[in-house]
């Protein structure tokens, strides 16, 4: 078995590029979707949450080709429909992530060993013609993880380069049969993509460099545009247009038909960010990406710019008690983040490091605070918002979600930033945000409040298409108390994109003193490394042709759970039987 | 109630066991008091201008000699009255100022402080880059600025090109987080030029281009000044015929502007023979209003200078960092001064800024200068060479109340800062200065640990414009 993990995991790449084939064929191995006999779909006698603070109690949600055709405590269940009985289950519209790197491709490097002072634009980053449609993978893992957080739809974007190509919003789903990869993308929903990003090494290699280039690629942008219409009505007035990709894609910017969505990755680079766009004079901008908004929020209002908050947050910092003890002030009005700092404090010597540690944990733990409760502010101070992944792994997204949610933001005005607000800002309140009909059967359907960490995702449809989302992983820290044995001889089964691998597994000896071997499907067996059973918490490691490989999961009475841990090439779920003695 | 004394409770720290050096530091944070203190906090916002009456101070005006025992009225961010026994306006704060000094605020003419980044050294020359972009208010280095009695500084690009980007003229206008609230409303705008070894070593040696000589430097100069003159022919002749501009170039619109007079050249220079070819090549351009920063050796070309109507701005006593400075005196500043060439004495540095009242003093020490011509090294002369002198640099009625109160005479080794005033408000008090001034903390921030890196951390090595980001 443990060549073929290898060589399965090893295959992934040639299996994907299968997946078309079997789609011509109709087949039906993987995620393809297989034509169904009916694209009806219902959910009874659930909570609908129609939009942040319209909910029915008890509704039943109709979707057909791929569209919600019907929502209500007397809609009729159509005869073809697949049915969710939906009794205790919660129904929201489907979350849109405004910033998102899911799936898209790194850009190529460009190589240049010329001078360093003078670039071709690929390399200092004015591609604003790259276009993210060209760099998505559907299929990615970052996007199926996006996809059980509850995500139907993200503004996906480019990642590198000062004006890094072009946005546009995708549906979170794999192509149907006989669709293009690029109709999964919504029409009409392209941004341009602008952040402070040096090109490292070359011109512009600084922040002050970047804003630079961007002012002035668009004023001659500008100028290109007024030279073309000057030729249009007498050509000898002008010189002849030429063909300029970053002037194809900068100009309905300019002329107001697309957004400047300006990711900065912090307060600071905000302040010039608005600045720049203001300098400008972009019609539409918006601003993605600041954790903690305070400093630039009275900017935000002024210029009315609305703002993408990230779903990433800094790691939590541990207080101690020394660092409890440091007060620290109240936000006010001349300073709304409640500026960081220690007036009463008194270091008493230069050696006396103790305290200055404890007072940069307290601000720490303060700055973390006001990362959390960024959005809150946002919704207080009435600025428009959504919320983008950003690089975020999807897993970190709901529990990301709540500690804002504890820091103060209503689940209303959370649940707004997910789907209405959002959908609002990126022009898709006609299609989606909502659980209403002839919105885009874009929906989420959860066992309670998807703010409560107990929830689980149950199904996700993206466009009608129906995801069963499998319960959520087995416990990572297992139950320390729980009284099982690993002992025995189990047979198991891993799923791998190339189907399930299955063998055997022996495990032997007393609690505390483990070993035993894994054998595949050629016969072979392999010793483990290392086996330790903590409450119900099994963990293996075993290594095979050079790659590690660690098996992790619970055990509850003779079911093992968990998941095969290939390095690299990624994690796989992993199931065992124990075998009647 | 007042905190333990330091220092005292500091030697008594050392002997104790470690959880009692933590309890006693918990008390302390108990015992010391938070009334006293200023937090950053508390600080108006940028755009506020501050009414305050200082009364009975000797009043150093720089430009109009020393008045004992004198008021200074303080309205809206401006100097409104100086005489004696002046009425206090209803409700107006009054600082009882009797046996102090009172100056106008310290201006560095050459600063890195307050940067997010400093030189874009990829092209030898980026008039294009503005140092405007780069402006980081929450930098510690401008609360220590002002407890030195600075009030205004210029935020250079650094010295790695020939021509490097536009500067900013700063006020350090503590408290804010927003880079704008910084910016000194209407300062000329002024650009970094750089002769001599550091673009040298940067391009020439480092990446086989020109500069690689001093020659070299030259040239580059007069072929950017040659391309910006046709450059703004050929924008101006569109304009004039109608037609839609041309592509703009943002290098050459800048260096074009300082071929019209409206950007002012600041050039890191410090040998004698570069000066005089900088000087060349902006006459035959036509450039009038230039400083050379740095200028090591302008002494020996003082008359030159004066002249040309050149200004100078250089260090008080600080060479033998590299080859080119070898040939410096501290009696620089003051063969400038008496030779006619209007000079100041900056720091380049965020630890000599706090003291360039000290930096000026060494002018008497090392040339004799008088009170006001030392005073004049660090407030109305730099406020000339930034084309600022109409606003700050002297106290005189109509000027902006940036001003510092000093405990004993400025030139006195044995003087402190007690209160510096921008726009009239106090951004720095000594009797409120909390340890601890750091306008924002992120989440992941550190301990510096300067002891185990202190020889590193706190010697300087070179010019402050040559870090290299």
């Amino acid at each position: 078995m443990l060549r073929t993990l290898v060589a399965v995991a090893l295959a992934v790449g040639l299996l994907a590029a299968d997946v078309s084939a079997q789609v011509l064929r109709g087949g039906t191995a993987g995620d393809t979707p297989r034509r169904p006999i009916s694209t009806a779909h219902a959910i009874t006698n659930a909570r609908v949450i129609v939009a942040p603070g319209r909910i029915l109690d008890r509704a039943t949600v109709v979707v057909r080709d791929g569209r919600i055709v019907a929502v209500g405590e007397d809609a009729e269940v159509p005869f073809d429909a697949t049915l969710i009985e939906g009794d205790s289950m919660w129904v929201y519209a489907g979350f849109l992530d405004l910033y998102s790197h899911a799936g898209v491709a790194d850009a190529e490097d460009v190589d240049y060993d010329g001078e360093p002072g003078d670039p071709p634009r690929e390399r200092a980053g004015i591609v604003p013609d790259q276009d993210v449609r060209t760099m998505y993978n559907p299929g990615d893992n970052a996007v199926k993880a996006l996809r059980e957080a509850g995500f139907t739809a993200a503004h996906v974007t480019p990642k590198e380069g000062l004006f890094s190509g072009m946005g546009a919003v995708a549906l979170l789903r794999e192509p149907g049969r006989a669709e293009y990869l690029q109709s999964i993308f919504l029409p009409r929903t392209e941004t341009a993509i602008a952040q402070i990003d040096g090109a490292g090494g070359v011109y512009p290699n600084t922040p002050m460099g970047v804003l630079s280039v961007m002012r002035e690629t668009i004023e001659n942008v500008r100028r290109e545009q007024a030279s073309r219409e000057a030729f249009d009505g007498d050509a000898n007035r002008a010189l002849r247009p030429s063909y300029d990709p970053v002037m194809d894609a900068l100009q309905p910017v300019l002329s107001g038909d697309r957004p400047l969505v300006f990711y900065v990755d912090g307060w600071l680079d905000a302040h010039r960010a608005l600045r720049a766009t203001e300098e400008m004079r972009i019609p539409t901008t918006l601003l993605a990406g600041v954790p903690d908004v305070a400093p630039v929020l009275d900017k935000l209002l002024q210029r009315g710019v609305p703002f993408i908050a990230p779903l990433a947050l800094p790691d939590t910092v541990a207080s101690d008690s020394l660092s409890r003890m440091t007060p620290l002030p109240a936000p006010t009005v001349a300073s709304p983040g409640g500026i960081s700092f220690v007036g009463a404090r008194r270091t008493a010597s230069y050696r006396d490091v103790d305290t200055e540690e404890a007072a940069l944990t307290a601000q720490r733990i303060a700055s973390v605070q006001r990362a959390e409760a960024s959005p809150a502010r946002l919704a207080e101070a009435e600025v428009p918002f959504a919320f983008g992944s950003f690089g975020e792994k999807g897993g970190e997204l709901r529990d990301n979600l709540r500690r804002m949610v504890e820091a103060g933001l209503s689940r209303e005005d959370a649940l707004a930033a997910l789907t209405t607000e959002a959908a609002g800002l990126v022009g898709l309140g006609g299609a989606m945000g909502t659980v209403e009909s002839g919105k885009l059967a874009n929906l989420v359907v959860t066992t309670g409040d998807y703010f409560a960490d107990t929830t689980q995702v149950r199904f996700v449809f993206v466009e009608g298409v129906r995801h069963e989302i499998e319960a959520a992983k087995t416990r990572a820290t297992g139950d320390p108390d729980a009284e099982v044995t690993a002992v025995g001889t189990w047979t198991y089964s891993v799923e791998t994109p190339g189907g399930a691998q299955t063998g055997t597994m022996t495990i032997e000896g007393t609690p505390g003193d483990l070993s035993g071997e894994i054998t595949g499907q050629d016969g072979d067996a392999t010793a483990f490394d290392s086996i330790s059973l903590e409450g119900d918490l099994l963990s293996i490691t075993f290594s095979n042709e050079g790659l590690a490989i660690t098996l992790t999961g619970t055990i509850v009475d003779d079911e093992f759970e968990g998941t095969a841990d290939v390095g690299s090439f990624g994690s796989f779920p992993f199931t065992a039987t124990r075998q009647p003695d | 109630m007042r905190s333990p004394d330091p220092a005292r409770l500091g030697t008594e720290v050392g002997r104790l066991t470690a959880p009692m050096r933590l309890l006693l530091a918990a008390l302390a944070l108990l015992l010391a008091s938070p009334a006293l203190a200023q937090t950053p906090a508390d600080l108006p916002s940028w755009d506020a201008r501050g009414d305050v009456l200082i009364r009975n101070a000797t009043v150093h005006t720089v430009t109009n000699g020393t008045l004992g025992n004198t008021d200074v009225l303080v309205r809206d961010g401006r100097i409104d009255d100086i005489g004696q026994n002046l009425r206090a306006p209803r409700g107006i704060e009054v600082v009882d100022a009797t046996g102090m000094h009172l100056t106008p605020g310290m201006i560095d003419a050459h600063s890195h402080i307050a940067l997010s980044s400093v030189n874009e050294a990829s092209n030898p020359i980026v008039a294009e880059v503005q140092m405007r972009d780069a402006v980081n208010p929450s930098d510690i280095g401008i609360y220590r600025a002002l407890a030195g009695g600075t009030t205004s500084i210029h935020v250079m690009h650094g010295s790695a090109n020939p021509i490097g980007g536009e500067n900013e003229t700063l006020k350090l206008r503590w408290g804010t987080l927003d880079p704008d609230g910084l910016l000194f409303e209407g300062a000329p705008r002024t650009i970094k030029f750089a002769l001599g070894e550091n673009p040298t070593r940067v391009h020439g040696q480092g990446r086989g281009i020109r500069p690689r000589s001093r020659m070299g430097i030259e040239q580059v100069f007069r072929e950017a000044f040659t391309e910006a003159q046709m450059y703004r022919a050929e924008q101006e002749t569109a304009e004039r015929e109608g037609r839609p501009l041309p592509p703009i170039n943002r290098r050459m619109e800048t260096l074009a502007d300082i071929l019209s007079g409206e950007v002012l050249v600041h050039a890191h220079s410090y040998r004698s023979d570069e000066i005089l070819m900088l000087l060349d090549v902006l006459q035959d351009f036509g450039v009038s209003r230039m400083t050379f920063q740095h200028a090591n050796e302008a002494y020996k070309v003082a008359p030159e200078l004066a002249a040309a109507g050149a200004y100078a701005s250089v260090f008080s006593d600080w060479w033998s960092y590299k080859f080119e400075v070898y040939y410096s005196s501290a009696y620089n500043a003051a063969v400038l001064a008496r030779n006619g060439v209007r000079t100041s004495v900056n720091s380049d540095d965020a630890g000599m800024i706090r003291h360039l009242y000290h930096e000026a003093a060494k002018s008497q020490r090392y040339g004799s200068l008088t009170d006001d011509e030392a005073l004049a090294l660090v407030t109305i002369n730099p406020a000339y060479q930034l084309g600022i002198e109409d606003r700050v640099g002297s106290i005189e009625e109509g000027k902006d109340a940036d001003l510092a109160l000093f405990t004993a005479h400025p030139l006195s080794i044995y003087t402190t800062v007690a209160k510096t005033y921008v726009d009239g408000i106090a951004r720095f008090d000594a009797e409120r200065d909390g340890d601890d001034q750091r306008l924002y903390v992120d989440p992941d921030s550190e301990i510096l640990d300067s002891f185990a890196n202190g020889a590193t951390l706190l010697v300087r090595h070179a010019d402050g414009c040559m870090v290299l980001r």
